[in-house]
């Protein structure tokens, strides 16, 4: 998925206050987004993670580097 | 007398391969009942009929979401037993998600195994050929969630919700027939999968969800205590109700 794209649909998908973010942005979710960020990764990028491996997950950078470098373009 | 006894009674119950459903059967076949025992897995269906006390049960390894074949697939072993006492569709399946994440494919697979599997199965032994002359007993195990919410639970309250209201009008039409119709809703309840959830939770929320409860979390065993007892004929005034095994969930 293109960078931009990424960056439009987590804004999206998980209703953040910024109007927009890119790597260096944090990342502080509440419970119920965590569990829409699940969905997301298993959506688009078939990435299966239990709420634990998103403990530590406070930048979109991190984020990113969960899902995989090649998969972000 | 034995109270609660099932001896001579054939009972179907779904979702026999594990957890509530096992413990049913366990319970189910120590109170006497012959077993037909439902689920996807046969291995776990097997190591289910391993754990019964000796009896003429059976198992069924079918997928309910192929709900158009759930007629043909029971035409034989019902045949098989001829009469039918009663039911325990424990079969169920949890999606927890919020809202903005639920796609019509998740309500789907959740109304049809949590819903309409069971309704299917109650339809088929409600009739002539198989419906108990002197009365059967078919039970829906619904949750709590059927009757108050919780975020991301939005699918799987509205299945057991649906339980609980197609239950009612389930029990009216079929009280002629002399079948009772009841639902089940526990709140949570140890088993093998939610210890696997509550592994993959953050520290503390296990304690958060367990504050809840002010028994503590409830066993298999509770539900199917409650199963055989509404199984059984000292049950015979009973219908179109649900009860609620939650440890205190509910009361707050
Ligand atoms: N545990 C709780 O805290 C709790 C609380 C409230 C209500 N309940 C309800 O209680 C029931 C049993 O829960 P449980 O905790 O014992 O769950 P479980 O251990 O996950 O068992 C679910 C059962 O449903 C069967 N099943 C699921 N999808 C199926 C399908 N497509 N076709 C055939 N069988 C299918 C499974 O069969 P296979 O494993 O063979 O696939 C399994 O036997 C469910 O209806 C659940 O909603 C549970």
């Amino acid at each position: 998925m293109e960078k931009v794209v990424f960056f439009k649909k987590l804004l999206a998908e998980l209703e953040l206050e910024e109007s927009e973010i890119d790597e260096s942005s944090p990342l502080h979710i509440t419970s119920l987004q965590t569990l829409t960020l699940m969905s997301f990764l298993d959506e688009h990028f078939g990435i299966r993670v239990k709420v634990k491996d998103l403990i530590g997950i406070e930048s979109v950078r991190k984020l990113m580097e969960l899902i995989g470098k090649d998969k972000i373009d | 007398m034995i109270p609660f006894s099932l001896i001579d009674k054939t009972i179907l119950i779904t979702g026999a391969s594990s957890g509530i459903g096992a413990s049913c059967s366990q319970i189910c076949s120590e109170s006497g009942a012959n077993l037909i025992l439902m689920g996807r897995n046969q291995n776990n269906l097997l190591q289910t009929l391993k754990q019964l006390k000796p009896g003429n049960h059976s198992v069924i390894s079918f997928d309910l979401l192929n709900i158009e074949g759930i007629e043909k697939e029971l035409e034989e072993p019902l045949s098989r037993y001829g009469k039918i006492h009663g039911l325990i569709h424990c079969a169920g399946i949890d999606i927890t998600r919020p809202l903005n994440a639920l796609r019509k494919s998740d309500y789907q697979v959740v109304f049809d195994t949590n819903v309409i599997s069971g309704f299917e199965i109650a339809r088929i032994l409600s009739k002539k050929q198989y419906s108990a002359t002197n009365g059967s007993s078919y039970i829906f195990i619904s949750s709590v969630m059927g009757i108050v919410g919780e975020s991301a639970k939005t699918a799987y309250s509205a299945s057991k919700g649906a339980l609980l209201a197609g239950c009612r009008s389930m029990a009216l039409e079929l009280a002629a027939k002399k079948i009772r119709v009841n639902c089940i809703s526990p709140a949570i309840i140890q088993t093998e999968l939610v210890e696997k959830l509550f592994s993959e939770l953050p520290e503390g929320a296990v304690d958060i969800i367990k504050s809840k409860h002010p028994l503590g979390f409830g066993t298999p065993q509770d539900i199917a205590n409650a199963c055989i007892f509404l199984l059984s004929d000292e049950a015979k005034w009973i219908t179109g109700s649900n009860l609620v095994i939650d440890g205190g969930y509910s009361c707050q």
